[in-house]
């Protein structure tokens, strides 16, 4: 009980990004500014899998990637929720086309909970996209297992 | 300890305070400018299906034309995991006021399309016949009527194809696939060798047979499997294999020179008429020789030869159903006494 | 002796990117880096296509160069055509490449203070970013990818209402960026993280063909901007360079280039011309070998087109490679420890989305179809030019 409570108001996320053009990840990179300053709601960014509770992934998933993602996943601590954030990670985007080489969407390789279109969408976006869909998906994972 | 005294210097001040105390979001992280481009909104009345949006589209997928049975409407549904909101469908948008809308640029409005294009319309002039039927159907105003020649203007273009499915004639507005011109050529040029070896085969075996009347017109179907096997190797998409094929075979018409030697008193006329020097005269074994890399089909050794030596067939064709129908007509040029 | 692996992920990295430190005790004697983490064949998706759905892609080769990627394809593409674009266009393509420029210094310098665990300068400079980001987006439509250059001109227009914003913000930032950059200078911390680690002497620097603020750090003073006709003939443009050679000097050079930056723009704003912001231009077939002042250093595009603006053949070359050549070889060789290590690779300002476009596939079955660079030279006859020939002339 204390665990959940707890969890919904300190998410620590971590960035995974498996090959897109940088713009998503320097939108979350730009989250630590004064002025989004996504500390103030509990979000805390670092790039360690084994102590967070929520995965932002953004990029088309590359050659490399399409097996050390789903190790990436298995190492996240349980209850875990991963945000696909972008055009590349929903579907590939620009990079899905005739005779590409990426293995986009990501939810073909892992379990993504919520998405944030855009390319690449607005730090306010991914900001309350985080806060509405990760506690419930942390609370939700519990029940299924 | 005098560092320490200095934080709580800086920290105690009345704007700092003041400051904690009214702390607020700074209206920037809400406010978004005008010029933003969002996903696109569809007004789906104003859209007339011409599909440039597609076309322009660097996402492929992202947008789709969709039937609505009840209204009858045909308008674009944007799919916003794939869209990459760059903007370009609403600029090319060639209605007026535009169908997509976002940001400011729906306001781009220029008198040239910069659409990029997989195909180009062409009016053929010698099949036009003028029935004007292209101009009315064209929504955007690119097909005019100047100095009796229909005119395509390809800056105003969007490659909707209208105008193919208003022409009564045949071929007389072309597509050009523009992407591989040159893949399209290799086609070209390896069907038409391919097809004139296939007459000359045949016609051999045919004269081969008793009852074979030269004077009759001969038919025959080549087989397009083996072809199209090859083709694919050279351009994937067989769309553009096949309307290639269309516009060679419509326009096509080959001369097909055979030589029969059985005829011929080595009288040496023709040796000195071919215009490519392609006939010569073997003075070791006295026989007039001809060599077809070298023939223009000009028919000038037909026209010239008193015994009729060479024989001239006009070919025609005409693709149906992964075949090539082939028609030979014996020519009705004059023959020289 | 020992090796330590950084990477693909981790606090330190800011892409996936791994690092294969060769160790004594603290010191780093050797590195080798491992690409591959980030390839989507962007080169490949390019050929065969128009012009305008290529502008798109190359804006997202990287998002942080977003463009300049597309402004040396569309200015190679107008030397093609021998199209000269109004002196109006021409300014409004300068505040556009300088505001970007400022944007990717202010991220790069943030990160680097982020990496030696200064978070209070770090964030400062994030937040000032965001002043540069709201100009960036009033012009454009988007804070990232501008889509905003185009073949004949640019989309759409600065209105006087935006010169006003685009002056009042860059006061702020200028003022930010000297109190912050006095803070860099003065810091007692700040200069033992910095001062003499990392260093790369200016043969070296030209011997790794280091470019951009990396080979000006090290005394090397070139600048693609130096033979652009816009800055050669309005603007008398001096590049900014420093003979330390260290991490210190990097960062002060991004620095000083800031502030050069913000002094274009004023200097454009002034004298902004009037007349279109878009003509109509086509494109014949033809070759070209373009080089453009990237942030981060020299950014090559080698082109070939084909009749109705379609890109046959395309190489792009960027700065981050050899950047990453220079980085491991010579300036790793300075590292007194190993938390320094991250710190020197990040004054680089690597930016690993750039670098990967080429991939070698060995397995069964899968040929490399890639044409380099080298086959591209060898077909057309043109000149091999070298990003370092420039700079060896200015030896």
């Amino acid at each position: 009980m204390l665990k959940d409570f707890i969890r919904k108001r300190s998410i620590h996320i971590c960035l995974v990004c498996t090959g897109g053009c940088n713009g998503c990840d320097i939108e979350v990179a730009a989250l630590l500014s004064q002025r989004y300053d996504l500390e103030q709601y509990g979000i805390f960014l670092h790039n360690n899998p084994r102590e967070c509770d929520a995965l932002l992934v953004t990029g088309t998933v590359a050659k490399q990637w399409q097996e050390k993602l789903v190790e990436f996943y298995d190492k996240v601590p349980e209850p875990k929720a991963v945000v696909a954030i972008g055009a590349c990670a929903l579907s590939g985007g620009i990079f899905q086309q005739e005779g590409d080489k990426v293995s986009a969407p990501v939810s073909d390789i892992i379990p993504v909970d919520a998405e944030v279109p855009g390319c690449p969408p607005r730090p306010a976006e991914i900001a309350s996209a985080v806060l509405k869909y990760v506690p419930p998906a942390l609370a939700s994972y519990r029940r299924k297992s | 300890m005098s560092s320490a005294i200095w934080y709580l210097y800086e920290i105690a001040r009345k704007k700092w305070v003041d400051r904690f105390v009214e702390a607020k979001t700074e209206p920037e992280i809400a406010e978004i400018p005008s010029r933003f481009r969002d996903f696109p909104e569809v007004q789906k009345e104003l859209c007339i299906s011409c599909g440039a949006c597609i076309f322009s589209c660097p996402s492929p997928g992202a947008i789709k034309l969709v039937r609505d049975e009840e209204e009858e409407l045909i308008f674009p549904v944007i799919d916003v995991t794939k869209c990459i909101r760059c903007g370009f469908c609403v600029e090319v948008c060639p209605t007026e006021p535009k169908t997509l809308v976002t940001g400011e640029n729906y306001l781009i409005m220029e008198e040239y399309q910069i659409l990029p294009k997989e195909k180009v319309y062409i009016a053929d002039e010698y099949l036009c016949i003028k029935c004007k039927k292209c101009v009315e159907a064209c929504n955007i105003g690119a097909i005019s009527f100047h100095n009796n020649m229909i005119v395509i203007d390809q800056s105003k273009c969007v490659s909707c194809g209208d105008c193919i499915n208003a022409c009564p004639v045949k071929g007389a507005i072309k597509e050009i696939f523009i992407l591989n011109i040159d893949e399209q050529k290799e086609i070209i040029k390896t069907i038409t060798k391919d097809l004139e070896n296939y007459i000359n085969v045949e016609i051999e075996k045919m004269r081969k047979e008793p009852g074979f009347d030269p004077e009759k017109i001969i038919k025959m179907e080549y087989p397009l499997e083996e072809f199209m096997e090859m083709g694919r190797s050279i351009i994937p998409n067989e769309e553009i294999i096949i309307s290639t094929l269309e516009k060679v075979t419509d326009r096509l018409k080959m001369n097909i020179i055979i030589w029969d030697e059985k005829l011929c008193n080595n009288c040496r006329l023709c040796v000195n008429e071919c215009p490519m020097g392609a006939i010569s005269y073997d003075e070791e074994q006295g026989k007039v020789r001809r060599d077809p890399r070298e023939c223009l089909r000009c028919s000038i050794c037909h026209q010239t030869c008193p015994f009729g030596v060479p024989e001239l067939y006009v070919a025609r064709f005409l693709l149906k159903d992964e075949k090539i129908l082939i028609t030979l007509k014996p020519s009705r040029l004059l023959i020289r006494d | 002796m020992s090796y330590i692996p950084i990477g693909p992920i981790h606090p330190g990295l800011k892409e996936p990117l791994r690092l294969k430190l060769k160790t004594e005790g603290e010191n780093v004697v050797d590195a080798e880096v491992d690409l591959g983490y980030f390839y989507r064949g962007a080169e490949q998706l390019a050929k065969g296509k128009p012009w305008q759905k290529v502008a798109y892609l190359t804006e997202r080769v990287c998002g942080i160069c977003s463009n300049a990627h597309p402004i040396t394809l569309i200015e190679g593409l107008e030397k093609i055509a021998e199209f000269v674009p109004s002196t109006r266009i021409q300014f409004l393509r300068v505040i556009m490449a300088e505001l970007n420029r400022i944007h990717s210094h202010l991220l790069a310098n943030s990160i680097y203070f982020l990496a030696i665990e200064h978070e209070t300068l770090g964030i400062y400079l994030l937040n000032t970013r965001e002043k540069i980001l709201d100009l960036l987006e009033m012009i454009s439509g988007n804070r990232i990818l501008y889509s905003w250059n185009i073949v004949g001109g640019v989309r759409m227009d600065i209105k006087e209402s935006h010169l006003k914003k685009i002056l009042k913000n860059l006061d702020e930032v200028e003022s930010e960026v000297f109190r912050n950059r006095k803070m860099f200078k003065t810091g007692p911390f700040l200069g033992l993280r910095s001062r003499d680690i990392g260093k790369m002497s200016k043969e070296d620097a030209i011997g790794a063909r280091a470019v951009g603020p990396v080979a000006r750090g090290s005394g090397v003073k070139f600048d693609w901007r130096m033979k652009h006709s816009t800055y050669i003939d309005y603007f008398d443009f001096e590049p900014i360079y420093r003979n330390e050679g260290d991490n210190y000097a990097r960062i002060m050079n991004r620095f000083d280039e800031i502030l050069q930056s913000i002094n274009i723009i004023r200097m454009a704003i002034d004298e902004l011309p009037n007349g279109p912001i878009r003509e109509e231009c086509e494109i014949p077939p033809g070759t070209i070998d373009y080089r453009y002042e990237a942030p981060r250093g020299e950014l090559a595009y080698i082109f070939e087109t084909a009749q109705y603006g379609i890109i046959r053949n395309i190489t792009i070359r960027t700065p981050t490679i050899m950047n990453l050549e220079a980085c491991v070889k010579h300036m790793f060789k300075d590292s007194p420890t190993i938390a320094d290590a991250i710190a020197i690779y990040q004054t680089i300002d690597p930016c690993i989305a750039c670098t990967e476009r080429v991939i070698v596939l060995n397995e069964k079955g899968e040929k490399t179809e890639f044409k380099g660079l080298q086959n591209v030279v060898k077909k057309y006859g043109t000149s091999p030019k070298t990003g370092m020939t420039s700079q060896g002339n200015n030896k």
